[in-house]
């Protein structure tokens, strides 16, 4: 039925109403959805752009490409300093530039009657980093074999046994920032180790340990080249060394 | 007259009453505008209080550069050419649907005669009104805004979304087909 002119502007005025209440609501909700995604941004952003997001995602593809396969594969690549690790990480980290840089010189030294070679490492930011060197020593050959079996405690991989009566056995040292001698820190998204162009062949054998996993070196090339790690890495390595620490004070 | 320009300043200013007057100015001229398109008072007629409703939630978006009048049968349009459009488009999902919100034919003729009568005070416009059913749907409108509304050529234009040269055409044929269809029933024209 035709309605009167009260009706039609209460109409008026009712949908009016209806239509405004609804638009409020729109706008709130659109405005909570805007907060929260806003929020998410500025807290994601930076954790995206630190890289540890799509570091963590690829944790078991770098496990993965770090693992020998065999002993055998494990001993021919553990070459002379002039191993370069940068292949190493070029798979797993793509074009990505390492954020944590360290750099690295080996001196040798004397120490009760044995020979060791002190390996000083810088880092710009907090990253755990074993280092396995070569003295020919007893003792060396015994904190060698230690980590080794701890390594293997830790992963469960029998491939990962080196032949323990080489002749060149290598001892395990830790090193943090700005320290000389063995010590244990992580953190940091990854670091680098730079080789300095004086360390030879010669000098001193020198592998790195990630996860627990020995990394292979890369044969035939020469010194001045980077190694990162992805700081998953570091944290379960600082876990083994912890252990292997203990063990050796014992 | 300023076509409820000065009425809907009013609005503005926060007279609500002055938008009462304006929705009695012209419910029933909009409602018969309408109805043109719909074909239907009561969908006509709830298109009108929609374009009531646009005015009255949306007040900036009037510039006062045209007629309210003018402004507010191009929202009609509008509004009438989506309801078109949408049922258009329910016909063609259900061509089978029985249900019909329209109202009978005779209602219809009887809710409509009494806008006519509102609307058109005049006798003459009256004979007018009733041969312009039989024009094409263009023609009627073209005719209704400038005969029965009394808008110029260029507000009927804007209503229409077309050009004045294009009004100026339409309103020629249907001139020339109105006189017909009148000699026809009769009346000297």
């Amino acid at each position: 039925m035709r309605r009167t002119d009260e009706e039609f502007g209460a109409e008026v005025y009712r949908r009016g109403d209806t239509y405004l209440r609804k638009r409020r609501k729109l706008r709130k909700r659109l405005i909570t959805v805007g907060t929260i995604v806003l929020l998410c941004a500025v807290v994601l952003v930076p954790v995206i752009l630190s890289g540890n997001v799509p570091l963590m995602k690829s944790d078991d593809k770098v496990n993965d490409s770090i693992l020998p396969e065999s002993a055998d594969d494990l001993m021919s690549n553990s070459g002379g300093m002039q191993n370069d690790f940068l292949d190493n990480t070029a798979d797993t980290e793509g074009a990505k530039k390492p954020t944590t840089e360290v750099s690295g010189s080996v001196t040798d030294e004397m120490d009760e009657g044995q020979s060791l070679y002190i390996v000083s490492v810088t880092v710009n930011k907090s990253a755990l980093l074993q280092v396995t060197y070569t003295t020919g020593g007893e003792e060396g050959q015994r904190l060698f074999a230690d980590a080794i079996e701890e390594c293997l405690k830790q992963e469960g991989d029998k491939e990962l046994l080196p032949e323990t009566d080489s002749e060149d056995l290598s001892g395990v040292a830790l090193f943090s920032e700005a320290t000389e001698g063995p010590c244990v820190t992580y953190g940091g998204s990854s670091f680098v180790i730079q080789m300095r162009d004086e360390v030879t062949e010669e000098q001193v054998h020198i592998e790195l340990y990630a996860n627990g996993l020995w990394l292979i070196p890369k044969q035939g090339t020469k010194p001045g080249g980077w190694i990162s790690l992805k700081t998953s890495e570091a944290e379960m390595l600082r876990e083994y060394l912890v252990m292997w620490m203990s063990g050796a004070e014992q | 007259m300023d076509n409820g320009a000065s009425s809907y300043r009013r609005f503005l200013d926060g007279d609500r009453e002055a938008f009462d007057e304006i929705i009695k100015e012209y419910r029933n001229s909009l409602t018969l505008f309408l109805e043109r398109y719909v074909h239907d008072m009561a969908t006509a007629e709830d298109l009108a209080i929609d374009a009531f409703m646009e005015l009255l939630v949306h007040p900036k978006r009037y510039n006062f550069k045209t007629s309210l009048k003018t402004y507010l049968f191009m929202i009609g349009r509008s509004r009438a050419l989506d309801y078109l459009k949408h049922r258009k488009r329910l016909t063609m999902i259900s061509l089978e649907s029985e249900e019909t919100e329209e109202l009978p034919a005779e209602d219809n003729g009887e809710w409509r005669s009494s806008v006519e009568e509102a609307v058109l005070r005049d006798e003459q416009k009256r004979m007018v009104n009733e041969a312009l059913d039989k024009l094409p749907e263009e023609l009627r409108l073209a005719v209704h805004l400038v005969y029965f509304e009394e808008l110029s050529y260029e507000e009927a234009a804007k209503v229409m979304g077309k050009k004045r040269k294009q009004v100026d055409n339409l309103l020629y044929r249907a001139k020339k087909e109105l006189r017909t269809i009148l000699e026809k029933d009769g009346v000297m024209v």
